[in-house]
């Protein structure tokens, strides 16, 4: 964690609003697209994205940076509302399931500048396990190191290298497969 | 494996729309956010757990000085009773002696009234200590009284 946003998390927790707005800057680009390719949506993303950092905001004085990094920490309560999301969704689906990225609910107006290609890549994210596209996302897109994924999804970083492995494996097929 | 992850990082360039970006945060940064210090549940869990703590500390400080107190007060009536039963007797004794006195005061205050200063009477007294008749003791009564005594 740098220095200054220990500084930022400390002010923060002291009820400065203005670190908390720092703090919100850096991390909602990673959050909204997180959120996004889990969800597949524009409009419930920023829904989701807003109450990750509301809560966040509200709960902050109970972060304790002594076990995981703070962006692990964003992504954990980003995970939980994701899950919520999809539990009221389909209450009677798993969540396994359920999810599949949509193509067509990409908005241009959102600086996408997707290729075919990444489109297609997009999809089949959005078709593997829920953990594995946590995994991928967090990895690939947000670079999250491997420590920060391990707290943020609370597994193993050993758990998180294999799961890792095993979706790209699986990306693999169902890119081949489109073709 | 390197393809599939240049493409992932393609995914980098989503970006939240700027209008919502900036709405969200001033929502955000304007919502109430309860400072250290003044978390009112916290406080109020903590304010009933002092109260309640500070009444059961109370009531068994109060049982306690009741129970010493009634077990003093037993004592001291104990002992006020024992005192008071002693005046009582004492006070009785009082009064019989006090009520004997009168009696024979009164009694020798009659006799004295109904006859006088007779027994002064130096005749009387004469009369009294010839009817007594004590040289006529007999002769053997030493005897008598060695035989008792020994």
């Amino acid at each position: 964690m740098l220095e200054d946003e220990r500084n930022l998390i400390i002010r923060a927790k002291g009820g400065e609003a203005e670190a908390f707005g720092l703090l919100y800057d850096e991390y909602l680009p990673k959050i909204y697209r997180f959120v996004l390719l889990k969800t597949g949506h524009r409009e419930e993303a920023e829904d989701l994205t807003h109450q990750v950092f509301l809560q966040a905001w509200r709960n902050i004085r109970n972060y304790d940076d002594r076990g995981y990094p703070f962006s692990s920490w964003l992504y954990r309560i980003a995970k939980n509302l994701v899950v919520d999301y999809y539990r009221r969704l389909r209450p009677n689906v798993s969540l396994e399931d359920c999810r599949v990225f949509p193509a067509d609910e990409v908005d241009p107006e959102t600086d996408l500048d997707l290729s075919r290609e990444t489109e297609k890549l997009a999809r089949a994210v959005g078709k593997l396990r829920d953990t594995e596209q946590t995994v991928i996302i967090m990895r690939f897109v947000d670079e999250l190191s491997i420590k920060e994924t391990a707290a943020a999804i609370e597994k193993s970083e050993g758990a998180v290298k294999l799961i890792q492995h095993r979706a790209i494996q699986k990306l693999k097929k169902l890119m081949t497969e489109e073709k | 494996m390197k393809q599939i992850e240049s493409q992932l990082k393609n995914l980098r360039k989503i970006r939240p729309d700027k209008g919502f970006a900036l709405m969200c945060r001033e929502d955000l940064l304007s919502s109430t956010v309860v400072k250290p210090g003044i978390d009112l549940w916290r406080n109020l869990g903590l304010s009933l757990s002092l109260a309640l703590t500070a009444m059961l500390i109370v009531f068994v400080a109060q049982n306690a000085a009741v129970s010493s107190y009634s077990i003093a007060s037993l004592e001291k009536f104990e002992e006020e009773t024992t005192l008071s039963r002693d005046q009582i007797n004492i006070t009785l004794a009082e009064i019989n002696y006090h009520s004997d006195l009168a009696s024979k005061t009164s009694m020798a205050l009659s006799e004295a009234a109904a006859e006088g200063p007779s027994h002064l009477n130096q005749n009387l007294l004469m009369k009294e200590a010839e009817s007594l008749k004590i040289d006529s003791a007999p002769d053997n009564v030493d005897i008598l009284l060695d035989q008792v005594i020994l």
